[in-house]
């Protein structure tokens, strides 16, 4: 009698219909008609045998024994090494037997013709190692793992790495090793980080060193915004080990200081590094000419920036970091009116662009010229509200968010809602109805 | 095709499971690869193009995706254009499930179509995006093949990132 089509699906009924039953000494197969029986009949074998979902398996072969996989049978040695195991799984996989040497020997199939198993998915090839011994199965302890189909998800999922934050990286790690390989291994995934939002709060020097350290000295562009634990000397180790750095940006981040960057800039020239052509420092630091003097000295602007390579920057609070990003190699410069080192803004309302006169008139930091915290228009030809925090609307924002709140059903789906309030709550605006 | 198009070249696609797509040349030509291949064989062009690797479900979605951008991208340029690329994206992507989504990703890649493997990605990516550990594991049908102490060690590695975030929300 051939079996394989039974077992097949036996092994397949049993895979899953066994979920985590970490605690049963032996596995029934799921086996149909009077197999049943005959397999009831050495359950003893099965004695402590723990088939625990563990998502990984390996099958290794050990020197010294037979060198296939010997499921004995009533008729003697049938090996199954020349048949095609085949497992379902996702990634690797890993017999793991509590002493010594992987050791399946003798299940008593009551069989003759004993081909293989097949598990119904696709599947890779494992060879089982036995023991000529003939013992039996106890203390065997295998690890499988329920995969949907091999390899191909998971090439998938690896192009798709590229499109996710730090956090989401580091949470994808802990999904299983493989991803974990792909998400440390991989200095491509690591050239260019980005840390905002909760990781900001969080993120302290050793952490910091320890991400960027996984660019393997490739780090072209760091951003860290608004991070609060990281120190001069943390980005100094960081910057270090990452000479190629070309893009910094460090906008909030108060226990940085003008002097510690500009140790940076200097150690990098004087290593002969290509250096850091293009810096955010954003409104917070207090920078004295001198100072600024010598940065643009060490980002290598020898000429005064060109109006036309830059683009317009509009206040938007919340979103310091996320502006218009263009090719300048500094964000800061002195404000046309008071003539302090500040971000200085351009205005988009329609009147200030209409001409360039207009435009010029209306460029200037956020102290000199007070802007809508919505749309960053001036407020000189509008009425305006002051919010709870201090920060200004103007009336035509004022009536998009309020009106908007008023009817979600007239507007459509009330997310649109949701999302302004998300966005209100990184406004730090807080508007109390 | 109407009768005044007849100029239009049409470029014969074989899939996987056999089943043959007649496509306009400048569709064909979204396909780098398949350009690649024309630009170095350009005596080629009659010949039925054998595409192991994908299959009729996927080409003929990918068919509508290049057939549509096409169009978009013939018309002016303006933002509401924008608008509608945007949406049809979203539509694109919305109904599908993360099996067809994968073969979509490999499909892309296959055929080196940029702009799409670029929406497909960032539409799983956006999937994933601040979900929990658990939540990944169940979309992409991966089992956790950590031993517990690895576990335990990578979650202490990574701990600061995700104090106060319970991992098994959903």
């Amino acid at each position: 009698m051939e079996i394989r089509s039974t077992l097949t699906a036996a092994i397949t009924g049993w895979i899953q219909d066994f979920e985590n039953d970490f605690g049963s000494d032996f596995c029934v197969f799921d086996m149909q008609d009077d197999y049943e029986k005959k397999i009831a009949d050495q359950q003893h074998l099965f004695k402590g045998l723990n088939w625990v979902w563990n998502g990984s398996m390996s099958i290794q072969q050990q020197e010294g024994n037979s060198s296939v996989g010997e499921f004995g049978s009533e008729d003697g040695d049938k090996k199954i090494g020349d048949q095609y195991l085949n497992w379902v799984w996702n990634s690797t996989m890993s017999f793991q037997q509590e002493e010594g040497n992987f050791e399946i020997n003798e299940i008593l199939v009551p069989n003759d013709d004993f081909n293989g198993f097949g598990i119904g998915n696709r599947l890779s090839i494992g060879g089982f190692v036995s023991n000529d011994e003939g013992k039996g199965l106890e203390d065997c302890k295998g690890v499988f793992c329920d995969g949907s189909e091999g390899g191909a998800p998971n090439d998938a999922l690896f192009f798709a790495l590229g499109y996710l934050g730090v956090k989401d990286l580091l949470a994808v790690e802990r999904v299983c090793r493989s991803l974990r390989d792909a998400v440390r291994g991989d200095p491509l995934l690591w050239r260019s980080i980005h840390i905002e939002q909760t990781l900001s709060r969080r993120i302290n020097d050793d952490d910091l060193l320890k991400l960027t350290g996984r660019a393997q000295g490739t780090l072209e562009c760091l951003s860290l915004v608004g991070c609060l634990k990281i120190t001069d000397d943390g980005l100094k180790r960081v910057l270090e080990s990452n000479r190629r750095l070309t893009k910094l940006r460090v906008p909030e981040c108060t226990r940085l200081s003008v002097e510690g960057i500009l140790f940076n800039l200097r150690a990098f020239r004087s290593a002969g590094s290509p250096g850091i052509k293009q810096l955010r420092i954003g409104g917070c630091f207090g920078v004295t000419e001198e100072q600024f003097k010598e940065l643009k000295l060490l980002l290598g602007v020898d000429k005064p920036m060109q109006l036309g390579a830059q683009k317009p920057q509009f206040f938007r609070q919340g979103h310091l970091h996320l502006m218009r990003d263009d090719d300048r190699a500094i964000d800061i410069e002195v404000c046309p009116r008071c003539e302090k080192l500040k971000l200085v803004y351009d205005c988009p309302s329609e009147s200030c662009r209409r001409t360039h006169h207009a435009a010029e008139l209306c460029r200037a930091c956020i102290i000199c010229i007070a802007r809508c915290i919505h749309c960053g228009c001036c407020l000189k030809d509008c009425d305006y509200e002051e919010t709870f925090t201090l920060d200004f609307l103007c009336f035509d924002c004022w009536k998009q968010i309020f009106n908007r709140e008023e009817k979600p059903e007239v507007m459509g789906a009330s997310s649109s809602k949701h999302t302004i309030f998300h966005q209100e709550t990184r406004y730090q605006l807080c508007f109390y109805r | 095709m109407s009768m005044a198009a007849v100029e239009t070249k049409k470029i014969t696609l074989r899939t996987a499971d056999n089943h043959e797509f007649e496509v306009e040349e400048a569709i064909a030509m979204e396909f780098s690869t398949i350009k690649t291949f024309f630009d170095e064989n350009p005596d080629a062009s009659e010949d039925t193009i054998p595409l192991p690797n994908v299959t009729s479900k996927c080409l003929s979605a990918i068919i509508e995706y290049c057939k549509s951008h096409l169009a978009f991208r013939a018309r002016e340029t303006s933002s509401s254009i924008d608008e509608q690329v945007r949406t049809y994206d979203e539509e694109f992507v919305k109904a599908r499930d993360n099996e067809s989504l994968k073969e979509l990703i490999l499909a892309a890649n296959y055929l080196n179509i940029k702009a799409l493997l670029d929406m497909l990605n960032q539409a799983v990516a956006d999937r994933i995006k601040n979900k929990s550990v658990e939540y990944v594991r169940r979309f992409f049908g991966l089992e956790n093949d950590y031993t517990p102490e690895e576990e335990a060690a990578i979650r202490a590695e990574n701990e600061w990132a995700f104090e106060g975030v319970d991992p098994d929300d959903d």
